[in-house]
């Protein structure tokens, strides 16, 4: 008799073990899990650090108790021109960001000296999850303030066709001086259970330049991978001949 | 005024791209569809051309109550907010943000408060702006977060979406 009063508890504590995903994950206000990798301008021999662009597979992610995303963050560390002490760009998919809904999203932000400002571009499309969307930043030329953000679901930059219908999404980040010094891609977690996310892919990642010629990636940067609770790791080498290697990241198993 | 903007973006995305295009290929490294005898690389060029500056979509928030715009009241919009508060409010336990200004303007006078940021609005649109006493701490890449006095959160005052939030100075 004791043991049967007992089985709802012994199958939550097997339940949790087989799947139950808690964590210590920080709050709103700071201390989030990473998945990233990042480079620096000197990593990329580049002079002239004007942007970023990778190519995301977008997945369903359950934000738990608070958020996840997978993205991309184009920075300048280290200034005290924008709150903080950086100034930054982010473009991506979020469950939690910006938004009071649980479902998969894209959207951008921006740390200026204006603030924070982030903005909710509506939800990933059936269609488009699990093929290439493309997630851009970049400094438009001879316009030292202005950022390009582009969004562009069901496209690759390598010319590969994708099945599904191209949904391109270009936005302006005006008022924003940052001069970039570090270029990120991965997930970011905040809360403490209940998030979950499949393996989602951030390919095809090339650094611009000021003539938009520049080059695929070719060095494994510096990965920052909290686990548990997220995992984030090169599945494909980004040092052997492909489209800037292969960083994979999920959640929370 | 935003169509300016708007419009030297679009010319400088597309003039800088196909400028860019004859140049594009000439650090990129031989991908491994090399080694089949048919190299693949970057199409960046294909970035910004034919794309327009997209509004923000937003998310289901204010029901609207009438056809009109605004087809909420700014009484409406502060009951969302006091409902659905920002999360990232970092004041002290138990303690909830005041809302300090709830009301309608254009785009433009929301980028004006913004000191030049962009709403991604056209200048005469209407918005909801709401102004909360923080503070408020946002992260962004690793190791960073930011704190501001005040949050903000607007919404699209003709279909009461959630559009954008954030802290200011």
């Amino acid at each position: 008799m004791l043991h049967r009063r007992y089985l709802p508890a012994i199958a939550g504590v097997i339940l949790c073990l087989s799947g139950c995903a808690t964590y210590k994950c920080g709050g709103a206000s700071g201390g989030h899990c990473y998945a990233t990798v990042a480079w620096g301008k000197g990593d990329l021999q580049e002079t002239d650090f004007r942007g970023f662009i990778t190519v995301l597979t977008p997945v369903q992610l359950n934000k738990g108790d608070l958020l996840i995303n997978d993205e991309l963050w184009l920075t300048q560390e280290n200034t005290s021109v924008c709150g903080g002490g950086s100034c930054w760009t982010e473009v991506g998919v979020t469950s939690g960001a910006c938004s009071k809904s649980s479902d998969t999203r894209f959207f951008w932000a921006d740390n200026t000296p204006a603030g924070f400002l982030c903005r909710d571009l509506g939800p990933v499309q059936p269609q488009e999850f699990g093929q290439p969307a493309v997630l851009a930043i970049t400094k438009i030329r001879d316009h030292e303030d202005v950022f390009e953000v582009d969004v562009w679901p069901c496209s690759r930059i390598d010319g590969v066709n994708v099945p599904c219908p191209r949904r391109p999404m270009t936005h302006a980040s005006f008022g924003n001086p940052m001069q970039p010094n570090v270029a990120t891609i991965g997930m970011e977690l905040a809360g403490t259970s209940g998030a979950s996310a499949p393996a989602a892919t951030f390919t095809e990642n090339w650094h611009p330049d000021h003539f938009f010629a520049g080059a695929w990636v070719t060095i494994i940067g510096s990965p920052q991978v909290q686990n548990p609770p997220v995992q984030g790791s090169w599945t494909v080498n980004p040092s052997v001949p492909t489209e800037g290697g292969t960083w994979t990241t999920s959640c929370c198993q | 005024m935003i169509k300016k903007p708007i419009v030297f973006v679009l010319i400088y995305l597309m003039a800088g791209m196909g400028l860019g295009c004859s140049r594009q290929q000439q650090r990129g490294p031989e991908p491994q569809g090399a080694s089949q005898g048919k190299a693949v690389t970057p199409d960046v060029s294909r970035l910004g051309k034919g794309s327009q500056i997209t509004v923000p979509e937003g998310s289901a928030a204010i029901k609207p109550t009438s056809q009109s715009v605004p087809s909420f009241t700014a009484d409406a919009a502060r009951e969302y907010v006091l409902a659905h508060p920002l999360p990232a409010f970092a004041g002290r336990k138990n303690e909830k943000p005041n809302i300090t200004r709830a009301e309608f303007m254009t785009s433009k006078q929301v980028k004006q408060i913004l000191h030049g940021a962009s709403t991604g609005f056209p200048d005469d649109k209407v918005l909801c702006y709401v102004e909360l006493q923080g503070p408020f701490t946002f992260s962004g890449p690793p190791n960073t977060t930011v704190t501001y006095p005040r949050g903000i959160m607007i919404f699209n005052a003709a279909t009461g979406n959630f559009v954008m939030s954030g802290g200011i100075p």
